[in-house]
């Protein structure tokens, strides 16, 4: 007889609500209304909803900073209240307030220590990931002199300091520039390989498209909607293909071609290189 | 508001310069005097307002970043106080030191409380004269006693008085005659010998009526070292403000910075002007104006100390608790 291996969860949420209390009369304003969802270890999740929809405050249930109004919530077999739990979790936050008068290596070693790393291995690793990120010259700036890029790069390499098994990313790459967005792609692909479990909020179809196992959609505080991202945002047999060397002239020529052989196009317009492109020394001068 | 602080200092000194105690480590005094308060009014503020708003921060912005590691909020909280503690010490040893090298090197030792005096009055039959029975003092120490004046200007602005200080058995005394013009107790040396001990209080022409409220009296001993009056100051005031600031860290994360910093400030005031073990700082101050050494802290004191603090720290882990079920 063979027995059914129980799937291991990384996350189960089961009518998590939460409520605060606002205004002098201590009005109840509901943040989340019942958030249902199972997480298997190692997946990656895509977050997306519009402002105020509850994603964040989902999030910092799940870092355990605060805690749900009613509901259960389980994070990596636990109770986020426990110090192993939380040692498991690494989150970077939606606004990253992190102390402006430290250096970047003397934040990642506060926070290292407050994850109860030891002081060499939180170096060597904080190196690491802050030549990852690109900011090695900048280990010793003080982080109220970064540029929200910057800081997003830092939130970045905060996150992933401890070796987590469980990654919250609220909305990473808000003000990251196309070699952040590039770093991330990078590191997602790594934890995925590791089979650290990662959830994603975003508001950019593009960043769910290409890692994302699923995609939740969070509206009103309720998750409305989970599922492969290429079946919610209706990828399939959707193609956006740059073309380079056309004369304008000939497109209408094409976009006929493609009507003949029963293709809708939705949008052909002119574009040109990709930003990146232009950041590399000398590339633009050469084409 | 910190050259108000400097501004109230200075006319303070110069409204105490004036003493009838011994004048040399008076000078001494002032100078200490000075330094300390121009230091704890600059830098108490500051520190208690500091550690507010850094708690609140805790609760607020830096939730995000902090909270969501593993170190629990008992950790973040006491180690937070212990930051703020070494800051403090830090601040006040510095002042300490300002004081010692301001005051110079004072050539006569400071004193020391050595306890409460028992003074009865007995009836005199010359007039002008009070005589008090004096129990002799528990501490073998004690060189001087000193008795707290008034004055009421009927006659004039001050008084002229003479002061006999004998044993009752062997006759030995000594004899001072005093100009008392401020309300600073006056003082007079223990005669040698042994036993029971009678002061006479002359008065010597017209002036001010001068009052002894005699139950004040107390007993003064020199005290170890010339440092004794910044050292133990430096400590009183050290747990007094580590004891603050951990209600500072506290009062962050229940209410909003400027309500919290308004509420311990006030209360650093009441206790200035109130009782108890880590109260009457005036008292202290006044202690080093005098050129004198105020008592080290008693295991009452460091008692209090250590529970309003752990109750400090407590009730700012349950502020931040409170914080993440809002």
């Amino acid at each position: 007889m063979t027995e059914l291996k129980k799937p291991d969860f990384a996350i189960r949420s089961s009518q998590v609500a939460k409520s605060y209390r606002v205004g002098l009369g201590l009005r109840r304003r509901e943040a989340l209304r019942s958030v249902d969802i199972e997480i298997t270890r190692g997946e990656l999740i895509g977050l997306a909803g519009p402002n105020g929809s509850g994603k964040s405050t989902w999030m910092r249930l799940l870092a355990g900073i605060e805690t749900q109004s009613s509901g259960s919530l389980e994070v990596l077999g636990g109770s986020t209240a426990v110090a192993k739990i939380r040692r498991e979790i690494g989150f970077l936050p939606e606004d990253a307030p992190f102390p402006p008068e430290l250096g970047a290596r003397a934040c990642l070693d506060l926070l290292g220590s407050l994850s109860g790393l030891n002081r060499e291995l939180t170096r060597t690793r904080g190196d690491a990931l802050l030549a990852r990120v690109g900011l090695t010259k900048e280990a010793t700036t003080s982080l109220g002199k970064f540029s929200r890029g910057m800081l997003r790069r830092f939130g970045l390499a905060q996150a992933w300091l401890h070796s987590p098994k469980l990654i919250l990313l609220d909305e990473p790459t808000a003000g990251l520039d196309a070699e952040g967005h590039e770093v991330l792609r990078e590191l997602l692909k790594e934890a995925r390989e590791e089979g650290t479990t990662v959830i994603l909020s975003s508001h950019l179809p593009g960043d769910f498209g290409a890692g994302c196992d699923r995609l939740a959609v969070m509206v009103g505080g309720e998750l409305v909607q989970v599922g492969p991202p290429a079946e919610l945002l209706g990828l399939a047999g959707c193609w956006n293909i740059n073309v380079h060397g056309l004369e304008a002239g000939r497109i209408k020529e094409l976009e006929a071609w493609l009507q003949s052989a029963g293709v809708t196009t939705s949008s052909i317009q002119a574009t040109g290189r990709e930003l990146s492109d232009l950041y590399r020394p000398g590339s633009a001068a050469s084409q | 508001m910190s050259a108000l602080a400097i501004a109230w200092t200075l006319w303070g000194d110069a409204a105490s310069a004036e003493s009838a105690l011994h004048p040399w480590s008076q000078a001494a005094g002032v100078e200490r005097y000075r330094i300390w308060v121009t230091g704890l009014l600059v830098g108490a503020p500051l520190l208690i307002e500091r550690s507010v708003s850094f708690s609140h921060r805790l609760l607020s912005t830096d939730s995000s970043w902090c909270m969501s590691r593993a170190a629990s909020r008992l950790t973040i909280v006491s180690s937070s106080w212990l930051g703020a503690a070494l800051a403090v010490f830090a601040w006040i040893l510095l002042i300490a030191t300002a004081a010692e090298f301001g005051a110079g090197g004072a050539e006569e030792e400071p004193l020391q409380p050595a306890g409460p005096a028992l003074l009865s009055s007995s009836p005199s039959d010359q007039e002008g004269v009070v005589t008090f029975e004096v129990q002799a003092p528990r501490e073998s120490a004690a060189t001087a006693l000193r008795l707290p004046v008034g004055l009421i200007a009927t006659g004039g602005p001050s008084a002229k008085l003479k002061m006999r200080f004998s044993r009752v058995l062997s006759g030995e005394f000594t004899e001072e005659e005093l100009l008392v013009a401020t309300k600073r107790p006056i003082q007079v040396q223990i005669p040698a010998g042994e036993g029971a001990l009678r002061l006479e209080l002359e008065r010597l022409g017209e002036g001010a009526l001068v009052i002894v409220p005699a139950e004040r009296a107390e007993w003064w001993r020199p005290a170890e070292g010339r440092l004794k009056p910044s050292l133990n100051l430096a400590l009183l005031f050290s747990m007094i403000a580590i004891t603050l600031l951990a209600w500072a860290l506290c009062l962050g994360t229940w209410m909003r910075p400027a309500a919290g910093t308004g509420l311990l400030l006030a209360a650093a005031v009441a206790l200035c002007f109130g009782g108890g073990e880590l109260g009457e700082w005036g008292k202290l101050l006044e202690y080093v104006a005098n050129g004198d050494a105020p008592a080290a802290p008693s295991l009452q004191a460091y008692g209090i100390a250590l529970a309003a603090i752990s109750l400090g720290v407590a009730l700012a882990c349950a502020g931040l608790n409170r914080g993440a079920r809002k």
